[in-house]
């Protein structure tokens, strides 16, 4: 089975797509696998909306390890299964709660191996300050990522105002990468998504 | 600071000592060196996740260290091989020395699924015996024992626990026998065998002492020394976790006061790590007692393991 990693910044919005993506192709509930970095796993049942309220949040860090979901496409006449896998945030500075450096570190460690990688950026967060910075954590992810034929961007929060004008930055500062606009707040963009997604299972 | 593993790199930014900018610099680079414009792929993968197990064990650096020589021996030589290289044969039988719990039969079943990822046993299983399944009870009895065992681990590893009892009958004991068929099947089949003989440090040494021929038959000697209190602890948390309880700073403080009256009181047969694991599972017995007489429990009592659940724990 494909395995999709969401990666980005805590806070751009990745269990929000990863739940919001499942509804749009048919889910109607999840079954949630936890990763914690002691290898213990745990899988909870949610219903979408049961999923957001618990999972998604405006705190930073909110989701500290592995959230897989295994989620079914159907390609013509078969269906196909695909494995969604939510991270834990990274962020540029070393954060002082352990729990959260592990969860970065497990974030790396699958992104090594994950047959596909999502890069959610937050488009709205794109400042004069996030531009001049040469080593941001989504240069380094888009460096990374690049190498790899199987990445994508998804420029989030294109439903902000201040989000439209910045696709064009977006597009200065990632060039080699191919960008997809989505608002994973009202699955806006999910369209070509899933035909990414159809292309890569 | 320069990092020769993707892992050695995931720990350092779990320690704090580099940033996430740092360590995807660092990935990116190995990563690129391998195998550009691909995945990592699902072997090397499994390679590094069983690299990862074992850094995952609490102390034993000394161990991790010979893998990780073991491993890059391993490497090389097969790359010098693609050359038309001379190569070193692979003999990798070896000698756990250590007091009981120190971790010898978890890093020997690490070992095996290891040496299976890298290719060089067949199969990876690991065979654990001892005295009695090889030691027969009448002449020719022992060889016919001891060659069933070592059918059953080829392609694996064979892990002798307590290997000094093999010597320790005297002249007219059994175990003599064993240890000849062993030493024949150890040469014969060392491509396809790997044999670990483990035991008590003082015991082990004065096995290999008894017979001389097998000292240089090991070509890999490991000690396992004791945990420290710290380390105790930190396997007791570790342990807790997996097992999805909490501690608070009172029983954690409570914890290591009981692994130092342990530790203090029992001297050479502390079981280590299998005595915290008998204690956290009293503990966990303690707690389930008092909180059986409770009408409802919140998901954060299921929990949290109280000092008062380590009090009669012994």
């Amino acid at each position: 089975m494909r395995e999709f990693i969401i990666v980005g910044r805590p806070n751009s919005g990745k269990t929000m797509f990863a739940l919001n993506f499942a509804a749009f192709i048919g889910s109607k509930t999840v079954d949630v696998t936890f990763r914690s970095y002691d290898g213990l796993m745990s899988c909870r049942h949610f219903s979408i909306e049961e999923a957001k309220v618990q999972l998604c949040g405006m705190a930073l860090h909110k989701t500290r390890s592995l959230q897989s979901l295994i989620l079914k496409m159907s390609l013509g006449k078969t269906i196909v299964n695909f494995k969604i896998t939510d991270t834990c945030g990274i962020g540029e500075k070393i954060h002082h709660d352990e729990t959260i450096r592990r969860g970065m570190a497990q974030t790396l460690s699958l992104l090594r191996c994950a047959d596909f990688i999502f890069h959610i950026v937050d488009v709205a967060g794109i400042n004069k300050e996030y531009l001049n910075n040469p080593s941001t954590i989504d240069r380094e992810i888009y460096n990374y990522g690049i190498i790899r034929n199987s990445y994508t961007i998804l420029a989030n929060k294109i439903d902000l105002p201040s989000a439209q004008d910045n696709m064009t930055k977006l597009a200065y500062l990632f060039p080699k990468a191919h960008a997809i606009p989505v608002s994973a707040l009202l699955s806006q963009g999910f369209k070509e998504v899933k035909a990414c997604v159809a292309r890569n299972i | 600071m320069s990092y020769i593993w993707p892992q050695d790199v995931l720990l350092a930014m779990e320690k704090g000592e580099i940033s996430a900018v740092e360590a995807l610099k660092s990935l990116q680079e190995m990563d690129n060196m391998t195998m550009p414009s691909t995945k990592v792929n699902h072997s090397q993968k499994r390679i590094e996740d069983t690299l990862h197990e074992l850094d995952h064990l609490i102390g034993l650096s000394e161990v991790k260290k010979i893998v990780r020589e073991i491993y890059a021996f391993i490497e090389i030589q097969r790359r010098r091989q693609q050359e038309n290289l001379n190569t070193e044969p692979l003999v990798l039988h070896m000698i756990f020395k250590g007091n009981p719990g120190t971790g010898k039969t978890t890093v020997a079943r690490i070992m095996s699924k290891f040496f299976c990822e890298i290719g060089v046993l067949t199969r990876g299983h690991l065979i654990e015996v001892e005295r009695a399944d090889l030691v027969g009870e009448y002449i020719g009895h022992t060889a016919q024992k001891t060659r069933e065992q070592l059918k059953k681990a080829y392609g694996g590893i064979l892990f002798i626990d307590e290997a000094y009892s093999l010597a320790r009958g005297g002249e007219k004991d059994f175990g003599k026998e064993s240890i000849d068929v062993l030493v024949k099947a150890m040469e014969d089949h060392k491509n396809d065998l790997i044999l670990i003989l483990a035991g008590y440090q003082k015991e082990m040494v004065g096995f290999l002492e008894t017979n001389p021929g097998l000292h240089s038959r090991f070509p890999i000697h490991i000690d396992f020394p004791d945990y420290s209190q710290q380390e105790l602890l930190h396997i007791a948390e570790q342990m807790f976790r997996a097992r999805q309880y909490s501690l608070s700073a009172e029983t954690r403080s409570a914890l290591l006061k009981l692994l130092l009256s342990h530790q203090s009181s029992v001297h050479e047969n502390f079981g280590n790590a299998r005595t915290v694991r008998n204690i956290i599972e009293k503990a966990i017995r303690r707690q389930a007692v008092r909180l059986i007489s409770k009408a409802s429990t919140t998901r954060q009592e299921l929990m949290l393991i109280e000092p008062t659940d380590l009090v009669e724990v012994k």
